[in-house]
């Protein structure tokens, strides 16, 4: 009772000299709660003294309390919870046997052994996550049992702070350097093993929970394509037979003359392994490109009501200036559009749904008489989006080529894709295509946040990746980055056309199509000499933000019109 | 009254400036450099239920530097209880420091199929530091670091460090380090990429997985 009491009166006068004392107050308080917490235990430390000194009395090794900064057994094995050498190394289940010995100070194998359980040390070491992984599991100490059967990878800590299921490493490097284990480890452990090979086998518990229709599937990336289908583009004329040879039926065959070559969408029969079929078809027709039909979305949120300011024109008038569009059907109706010269062409079956109000917003932006940037230009729009079934847009890869091949047709210098997806191979060879060409690709980066992986088109190299930012000059919160982002333009709470009239939108499509504009001003005809000087133009021109020089979220910088005295004639 | 109304712009600019509790979307994913996966299944209020990948499920509060609140697995299962100063933390401004006490009550399954409960206390002092640019795998951010102690309940002895890298732009922690100072062993894990919605689905997750 008497340290008891003399602990309380100790942590009383400190707190009192504290208050006296401002100067003090900090760490006198510190040790005031110190003293109080202390106190508040004590009664549990005394209860685990006995047990402690029989653990002092065996681990006397220097290294151990040097390790620990010196501090005593006693404290040690109270902070753990007061179990013996034999008790805490079942719990810890963790480190390699040689760090074990020399943290316990030499305690003999057999006991060790004994405490697991009999396990040997291989298992152990991979179901319990690897070395040095993860640290002991001081939580679970305190109810420390010879009994207790620990995997590791369930103890609260490694839970905490371990990797996946069964708190192993995929290939990480903890601070000591110890190379954590892989990926494959990942499945050592029965309980916790993600549902193998057999890929469809999660198809159907995707479909509900992300609310997929049935044409519609994950590929093995996570990414979301049609499913069942191959695109190609080819100009091998045995692919067909090829193709069928393999059980797949052509459903159709296009021949797209700006990007001289034939597409074709394939049919795979259901429960074939698409994944083989592809490396078979890559491995026949080598000249040929093969992927699935991935899906891609527009880069913007909903529209909310009006907040933000208009954009002003860039000229007077844009006569002359053309650009493309590749994005969802576009309402002409709309009183914003009122003498634009639109031209529209749907890539996309036109049975379905067709949404608008995207299309139309980002062309209002460029060319609406009263907030367009570009007033009097010609824009051509493809119109590849559908709605799907969760209230969303998506486009095939399949459109998005076509729709470039048409662009490339009607030579339009600049195309705007203010949309994004996954890496698609045809999609990637058709954009090298049109960019061989001569064609400039401007692209929004997407909205899948600051730590999200690339998206593309936008990630492709030749392509300008542009981010949006608001009107106080800071990213959008939701842009992606990445040391593919080239330009920022303004693209929070931008004022465009709406089914109601005019609303807000933010997104880094509403901030590509700026981008894109300025890129028009310049450049009129397609010349792939004067297409790289106009990209060096922009990028001169861009007023630097964040970082000094390029950085990953905001490229080059604000992209900016040229002075005057610089715009060619 | 100059002065008077200095304060009060002082007190309006730090309150401006100050990082509020993260905000989070259901299956928002965290994959981080050592496989560790993070998605959020369900919310009730601060307490956050996550999953690790087509694993476990934990609870944990929106104040992430409160241990684990629950956890229940085949061989333990455990609550805590965090006193109400770690909230005092948030939001986040630089200097800014709490002392908080965690109560922990661990089951125990012990072989014969019974289980044995204990309790003990975590005693925790977290103070934050200003932001500062960190470079993750998923990037460059700035983040407060939010440094917490743990102290031993009987000598008062710093018996473990955690550091945690806190992005108001990604709204998530995107690095973590921890020393235990028991013995000697210290680790972390940085964050590779933050998925959302259908981005979120399995075999993204696993993609991203097995290209670390």
């Amino acid at each position: 009772m008497k340290p008891l009491l003399k602990l309380v009166l100790c942590g009383i006068s400190l707190a009192l000299v504290a208050t006296a004392m401002p100067s003090l107050r900090g760490p006198l308080l510190d040790a005031a709660v110190a003293t109080a917490w202390a106190q508040q235990d004590r009664g549990r430390a005394d209860k685990d003294k006995d047990r402690d000194q029989r653990d002092k009395d065996r681990n006397s090794d220097k290294d151990r309390d040097s390790d620990r900064g010196g501090g005593k057994d006693k404290e040690r094995d109270t902070d753990r919870g007061g179990g013996n050498d034999k008790e805490r190394d079942t719990d810890r289940g963790v480190g390699t046997d040689k760090e074990r010995d020399t943290d316990r100070g030499g305690g003999k194998d057999k006991e060790r052994d004994t405490d697991r359980g009999g396990s040997n040390d291989k298992g152990r070491d991979t179901d319990r996550g690897g070395k040095n992984q993860d640290r002991p599991d001081r939580n679970n100490n305190q109810g420390r049992d010879n009994n207790t059967v620990d995997r590791g990878g369930s103890t609260p800590d490694a839970i905490d702070k371990g990797s996946n299921n069964t708190g192993s490493g995929a290939g990480g490097r903890n601070d000591n350097g110890a190379a954590t284990t892989g990926v494959a480890d990942r499945d050592s452990d029965p309980a916790d093993r993600i549902p193998g090979d057999a890929r469809d086998r999660d198809a159907a518990p995707f479909a509900g929970r992300f609310d997929l229709d049935d044409t519609e599937t994950f590929d093995n990336d996570g990414f979301l394509a049609r499913r069942g289908e191959i695109i190609a583009m080819s100009t091998d004329a045995l692919l067909r037979r090829r193709a069928e040879a393999l059980g797949l039926s052509v459903v159709q065959q296009e021949f797209l003359a700006s990007l001289n070559t034939t597409m074709y969408r394939l049919a795979v029969p259901a429960a074939s392994p698409i994944d083989g079929i592809l490396a078979r078809l890559r491995a026949q027709d080598p000249a040929g490109v093969f992927d699935r039909n991935h899906l891609y979305d527009r880069s913007a949120s909903a529209a909310t009501s009006p907040s933000g300011t208009p954009s002003r024109a860039l000229v007077g008038t844009a006569k002359g200036v053309s650009i493309g569009l590749i994005d969802t059907g576009v309402d002409a109706l709309h009183p914003a559009l009122s003498g634009t010269h639109v031209e529209l062409q749907y890539f996309v079956d036109q049975s379905r749904e067709l949404p608008e109000t995207h299309g139309t917003a980002v062309v209002s932006l460029l060319v609406s008489r009263e907030y367009g940037i570009l007033p009097d230009a010609q824009l051509y729009v493809a119109c590849v989006f559908y709605e799907d079934r969760r209230g969303g847009a998506l486009s095939e890869a399949r459109d998005l080529v076509r729709a470039l091949d048409w662009l490339m047709k009607r030579r339009v210098p600049v195309i705007n894709m203010s949309l994004a997806g996954p890496p698609n191979q045809v999609l990637e060879a058709a954009v090298k295509r049109a960019l061989a060409a001569g064609h400039l690709i401007v692209a929004a980066v997407g909205n899948g946040g600051p730590a999200s992986p690339p998206l593309y088109p936008a990630a492709y190299e030749g392509v300008i990746a542009v981010t949006a930012i608001d009107g106080t000059q800071h990213v959008y919160r939701r842009a992606n980055r990445g040391q593919y982002v080239q330009l920022a333009a303004m693209g929070v709470d931008v004022l465009a056309a709406a089914p109601a009239g005019v609303a807000s939108y933010s997104g880094t499509s509403f901030a590509s199509p700026y981008v894109a504009a300025l890129a028009a001003m310049d450049y009129r005809e397609l010349d792939p000499q004067k297409a790289l000087q106009v990209k060096e133009s922009l990028r001169d021109n861009a007023l630097d933000l964040g970082p000094p020089g390029r950085d990953e979220v905001y490229g080059y910088g604000l992209a900016r019109p040229r002075p005057i005295s610089t715009v060619a004639r | 009254m100059r002065v008077l109304v200095a304060c009060l712009w002082l007190a309006a600019a730090a309150v401006v400036h100050a990082t509020p509790l993260p905000q989070y979307e259901l299956a928002d994913t965290f994959i981080y450099d050592n496989g560790r996966v993070e998605q959020l299944v369900s919310m009730s209020g601060d307490e956050l239920t996550w999953s690790a990948f087509e694993g476990r499920q934990y609870v944990r509060d929106r104040n992430f530097v409160v241990p684990l609140l629950h956890w229940d697995t085949a061989d333990s299962a455990g609550t805590r209880q965090a006193a109400p100063e770690a909230r005092a933390l948030w939001p986040l401004e630089p200097g800014k420091a709490v002392r908080f006490r965690v109560l922990t009550d661990i089951n125990v399954q012990v072989k014969d199929g019974a289980s044995r409960r204990r309790r003990r206390a975590e005693l925790w002092s977290c103070r934050v530091l200003p932001s500062a640019a960190i470079t993750v795998p998923a990037g460059t951010f700035d983040a407060f670091e939010i440094r917490c102690e743990q102290f031993s309940p009987n000598t008062m002895r710093v018996i473990s460090e955690e550091r945690w890298y806190y992005s108001e732009e990604v709204g998530h922690y995107v690095s973590r380090r921890w020393v235990d100072f028991l013995t000697g062993r210290r680790g972390g894990y940085s964050l590779v990429a933050k998925l959302r919605g259908m981005e979120a689905n399995p075999r993204r997750i696993r993609s991203i997985l097995s290209g670390l």
